[in-house]
């Protein structure tokens, strides 16, 4: 059961995710009304490419945000490479070039923390496959803020590292499989009542 | 302890800033800048808010290191190899046609666009053709520059952007190691004048042909990217350069036909006569 109103979706993830990420966008329907906001780290000098990968697989305009954008529902938001995205008041995104965090850029907590302090209960933050620590410090911050948090079942990750990490340090809300994360997400805005 | 800082200790220190030291960072991006005083107090002595804020009234030489922060970029050299290029083959062989080349890095921060510029410059034998100025409301960033240090921490990716840019050659002829620190060739910091001032106040003798302002609106709200894009205008000569980050978008601000794109993938502009 889904004990709040979700009004943004912010995932994380790194080595593994991207077969996840394709397979749960190819799931989503065209007129999905939410912003995913996905923080995925990537190669850092490759500007192309990632975001045409993904595109192949969306119903949905994936876009990488510039600075000081508006998040709009409906739209997927990809981490542009070798920058921190932050969610700013206002609703819009920041950018950043501070120190990698866990060795990213995008770094996952940033994203996540920046996030679940502005969007409280009404994110749900879900961290994927992956093959460092990053993302977990941005869980405790969502779960603290009282956003929903969950993770990938590391058993079915092809690296469980990132999940695990996130496990060890707070109490996560829900362990999913990938078809399981994605019925939740696709049932959120049935849930909008 | 979190990364950054609630809304209600990120003002209590603006203001502390601004009561002591007439330093107003209310224009500057409040995100950016809540992570990064967060950053620093987790990094120094002054490890709460109270403190920090008694650091910047009473500590002079922690003042001048918070204020050589606020862009706290990491940025390795030659970042965007692509830009690189484009400025090369697109904007001086454009201006060289005309006149010799007159580039200012507002914000020059901790160098390392300043450092690719010279080490461009030279490798394209065209530093005798160039002068360069450099500004920046910090006197250890500027310094810094003047001796030409480039943090240690962003010498890997700035040997392999360099490679993208130019697979025939080593940036490693351009600098050295001292000790536990990388500098560039004394050589290449002769046609540079450095100015401490902000973006908004300089006041230059002649104009620049090329402005490279590269991820330095990220730093600011709206009011002030607005503000700081009007003095640009202003600054650069009629048919000159201004580069900004891959990821900054003035199109917003151009309606009034102040710059028209000439590189929309590099976000290379030029300024309309």
């Amino acid at each position: 059961m889904i004990p709040q109103s979700i009004k943004y979706i912010v995932i994380g993830g790194s080595a593994g995710s991207f077969r996840v990420i394709t397979k749960l966008l190819s799931s989503i329907p065209e007129d999905f009304p939410l912003p995913i906001i996905l923080c995925l780290h990537r190669l850092k000098h490759i500007r192309s490419g990632f975001i045409e990968a993904l595109e192949l697989k969306s119903k949905l305009p994936i876009i990488e945000p510039y600075d000081k954008m508006h998040i709009q529902g409906g739209k997927v938001y990809l981490a542009p490479a070798n920058y921190h995205l932050i969610i700013e008041l206002g609703n819009h995104f920041a950018l950043s070039t501070h120190n990698n965090v866990n060795h990213s850029r995008p770094s996952i907590d940033i994203t996540f923390e920046s996030a679940s302090r502005l969007f409280r209960s009404k994110m749900v933050g879900i961290i994927l496959s992956g093959a460092n620590k990053d993302g977990a410090k941005g869980m405790r911050s969502v779960k603290k803020n009282g956003g929903i948090t969950i993770i990938q079942s590391p058993q079915h990750c092809q690296v469980k590292t990132m999940p695990e990490a996130a496990k060890n340090l707070t109490k996560i809300d829900y362990e999913f499989s990938v078809d399981q994360i994605i019925k939740f997400i696709t049932k959120l805005p049935q849930n909008d009542s | 302890m979190e990364t950054t800082l609630t809304i209600l200790q990120y003002k209590e220190i603006l203001e502390a800033l601004k009561s002591s030291h007439n330093v107003d960072l209310a224009q500057h991006s409040m995100a950016s800048l809540r992570y990064n005083f967060a950053h620093i107090m987790q990094n120094s002595k002054y490890n709460s808010v109270p403190s920090f804020i008694k650091g910047i009234q009473t500590d002079r030489l922690f003042f001048e290191n918070v204020i050589s922060s606020i862009y706290n970029e990491h940025i390795s050299l030659f970042r965007d190899p692509s830009m690189w290029r484009a400025l090369k083959s697109e904007v001086f062989d454009n201006v060289l046609h005309k006149s010799n080349l007159k580039i200012w890095i507002p914000e020059v921060s901790k160098g390392s666009d300043y450092y690719s510029l010279i080490i461009l410059l030279e490798h394209f034998n065209l530093l005798n053709k160039a002068s360069i100025i450099i500004s920046d409301t910090s006197h250890i960033n500027l310094d810094k520059c003047r001796r030409g240090e480039i943090d240690i921490d962003v010498i890997n990716n700035s040997v392999s952007n360099f490679k993208r840019f130019d697979a025939n050659e080593n940036i490693n002829n351009y600098i050295q190691r001292k000790a536990n620190k990388y500098v560039i060739n004394k050589e290449l910091l002769k046609s540079t004048i450095s100015l401490r001032s902000g973006v908004l106040d300089i006041n230059m003798l002649s104009n620049p042909n090329i402005i490279l302002f590269r991820n330095r609106f990220i730093y600011y709200n709206h009011v002030k990217e607005q503000r700081v894009i009007n003095r640009l205008h202003q600054v650069l000569k009629a048919g000159g350069y201004l580069v900004t980050g891959i990821m900054e978008d003035i199109s917003a601000f151009s309606i009034d036909k102040k710059f028209r794109i000439h590189n929309s993938k590099e976000h290379i502009y030029k300024r309309n006569f």
